[in-house]
Parts: C-alpha cells; structure tokens; sequence
C-alpha cells in the first residue's frame, strides 16, 4: 500500500487537510454528509461552499465505494473546481451556527449529567430523529437520507464514480435517455459531479414527492440536458439497504429485545433446517427511556433464550439487523402483532401490541 | 469495521511518520478553515469514526 499511500499524501499536497474524530463542534449548518458512514471525507472552500462528499457503502460493505486511487484521483480534479470557484466565489448565506454538541437531544443529555467524550458522526442522525420523536415532527420518510443511485436506476463505477456502468431498464435515469459509458455532470443541487456521495447528496436533497430532477451528462464529449421523472415516494426501498445505518435502532416502533442470528448450521441443530431465519434472544430492553419495548414483549410470553424465526407474518429476515430496520420503516406502533418463537422443538406464537 | 477500513486506508490509522510522504493533518477545523483561506487552498476534511 506504500505507493498508493504516496500517491494520495502527493495529491493532498495542496489542500488544507484535517482529520475530524469528534463532531461535537462542527457546524451542521456548514458541512453535511451521510453521517452514517464510518469513513467520509468533504473537499470545500474555506468558505464553507462544499465541493464534493467522498464516500458511500453498500448495504453489505462499508468498503464498495472506497479506494485510495478514487480519492486520490478525486483530490486531484476537485483542484480545477477549486480554481474555477476562486476565479467567481459564491459564499453560502451565512446562518446561525449549528454545533452538533447544540442539537436539542444532546443539550438534554449534557443538562441531565451526561459527560460526552465524543459525538460520533451516526449520533447526528439519531439526535435529529430522536428530536423529531418528541417533537412528534418525525416522518418514516425521514429515514430514507442519501439514497442509494439505484432508486433512480444508475450504477456506478467505483473508481471513476461519475461514470455510469449500468442503467436499469424502465427506471427514470433509462427513461431519461442515460446509458452506461454517460458520465455524469450534474444533478439536482450538486453542480458538479465526480463521485457516488455528489449524486446521494443530490439525492438526498431532491424532493421526496413527484418531481423533475435536472441532469446534465457527458457522452461522446458533448454534454446533454435532460431530466428524471421521479414517482411519489420514489427514495422508498426495502428496509434491509438501510439495515447497515445504526440509527434503526433508535426508530420507533421497535421490537423491544436482541441477540445473535444463528447460521445455517446452527438452526439445523435446532431442527430448523428450512427456516430461513432465527436469533437467539440474548436481551430484553427492559431498562432506560424504552423499557416498556422489552416490557410489552416480556409480557408476551418472550424469554431471553428463545429462537425467533419470524416476527409480524415475516421469517425471510437476512439477519437481526434487518428484522429490526424492517419494523421500525415498516411496521406501527400500537399495531397487533406476532412473534413467532421455537421453544423445546415446537413453534410458539406470542401476540403482542407493538409498543413505540 | 475498523479493521477493514485501517486495510483500506492505512494513511488514516498508521502514524504519519511512518508514510513515505506524510500529510499534514489539522485537527482543529476552525483553524483549518482559517489556514485554508490564508493560503486560498482547498480544503479535504476526513470524518472518521472511531467507534
């Protein structure tokens, strides 16, 4: 990795470059990116005009979008961005600072005692929606931040992240004529595109209802204006892509315990072979602020101990991270329903009103 | 997670003096900003999760 290393520490030699491990005092008003993510990176001005977001994930690999060559080669283009901005500058308009350590839920923490060493960056997702709870302001779309270019039908290239390598048939981004080999250049608010985080950021700020989002794309050397026709709900998507995000398990409603999914060689040990799913339940949430989730399901009859194969009429879970994204995005609160657990070689169905 | 990324990005967890060429990291953002607008350079903010 020597090289690679060489070359990317040569590519940031004209930047300013700071490594940020704690949130507490950035401005949420200045820089935002997808603060679920264990690695990102924002190339801006001084002035707080962001140029480009580096980094993004696959529901199963924090890694699908990352490599030192694409972020070397990123460091290198974004100079000629930088260039041109310097060249007509159009600051931000100034607003209040936002210090993450300022988000209300944090205050109450810190007001309650709470000594907080760190603010992760995933915290900021969960104060923002935890806030929106209380403030009963909280939408289950909400959830759905910086999705993935496959709700519009793009796949991209991982080390050259603006060019396109598939489009799906009848999606929006094929119905607006875009193939693989395009590049993209622009879309939505993002000016200009060199990564997969520029179009999530598009993305995320694109609006949820019915719309026409603007791209401009390069083929052949020449650049096209078109647009994508995006459906009602078009950021909605099966809960297992959001299932890597930690703030799923803050979201309400929620199932109230936890534990290990069980491999395929252990739910054939139990007599499970054909089930497509089981935990074994290690916790009950019965303390804090959501003791009644583990209460409600305490008195339903669940034991710490007991294999869950299905939950809601559900059992094709890919694992516990899913079941539990999959309640809160899909399920509602006060809602009767059913876990359904294996005990002693026999099924046992406990009925339960979903608690928040 | 750590593990996969410091196989990734091993300029982000090695020390810097062992890097062929090392980078200056800042880690103070406000005073980077200010760096930054000094020199009219760009700037590249990395967010790295520790936990």
């Amino acid at each position: 990795m020597g090289r690679p290393s060489a070359e990317l520490a040569a590519a940031c030699k004209p930047y300013v470059a700071v490594r940020v491990t704690d949130m507490q005092n950035v401005d949420l008003n200045v820089i935002r990116f997808d603060f679920d993510l264990t690695f990102a990176a924002v190339l801006m001005h001084a002035d707080g005009t962001v140029y480009h977001r580096y980094g993004s994930r696959g529901p199963d690999d924090a890694s699908t979008y990352l490599s030192l060559s694409s972020l070397a080669a990123l460091l290198h283009d974004t100079l000629a961005d930088h260039r041109d901005y310097e060249r007509a500058p159009s600051p931000p308009k100034p607003t209040a600072p936002l210090p993450a350590i300022e988000l209300p839920v944090l205050q109450q923490k810190v007001a309650a005692g709470a000594r907080l060493d760190c603010v992760h960056c995933h915290t900021i997702n969960d104060a923002t929606f935890a806030h929106a709870f209380v403030q009963k302001t909280w939408r289950r779309d909400d959830a759905y931040v910086f999705p993935d270019p496959t709700r519009i039908g793009l796949a991209l290239d991982r080390e050259r992240q603006a060019r396109i390598t598939a489009v799906t048939a009848g999606s929006p981004a094929a119905a607006a004529g875009l193939r693989a080999g395009d590049d993209l250049v622009a879309l939505g608010v993002q000016k200009r595109v060199r990564t997969q985080g520029d179009v999530q950021w598009a993305l995320h700020e694109a609006p949820f209802a019915k719309n026409r989002l603007p791209v401009r794309f390069a083929r052949d050397g020449s650049e096209h204006d078109a647009a994508l026709d995006l459906a009602d709900g078009w950021k909605r998507c099966p809960p297992e892509e959001y299932a890597w995000r930690p703030f799923k398990w803050n979201l309400s409603p929620s199932c109230g315990f936890g534990g290990p999914a069980l491999d395929a060689g252990a739910r054939t040990k139990l007599g499970l072979p054909d089930a497509p799913f089981a935990m074994r339940v290690q916790y009950v949430v019965d303390w804090g602020e959501r003791a009644a989730r583990g209460r409600a399901a305490t008195a339903a009859g669940l034991r710490k101990g007991d294999v869950v194969i299905g939950f809601a009429g559900k059992r094709d879970f890919t694992g516990f991270d899913h079941l539990h994204a999959w309640v809160g995005l899909t399920l509602t609160a006060g809602a009767e329903t059913e876990i359904v657990v294996w005990r002693q070689g026999k099924e046992h169905v406990l009925r339960y009103r979903l608690p928040e | 997670m750590i593990r996969l990324l410091a196989a990734a990005f091993p300029f982000l967890l090695a020390p810097v003096a062992a890097q062929a060429a090392p980078i200056e990291w800042q880690t103070d953002f406000a005073a980077a900003q200010k760096l930054a607008a000094e020199r009219h350079a760009p700037l590249f903010v990395v967010f790295r999760c520790e936990r």
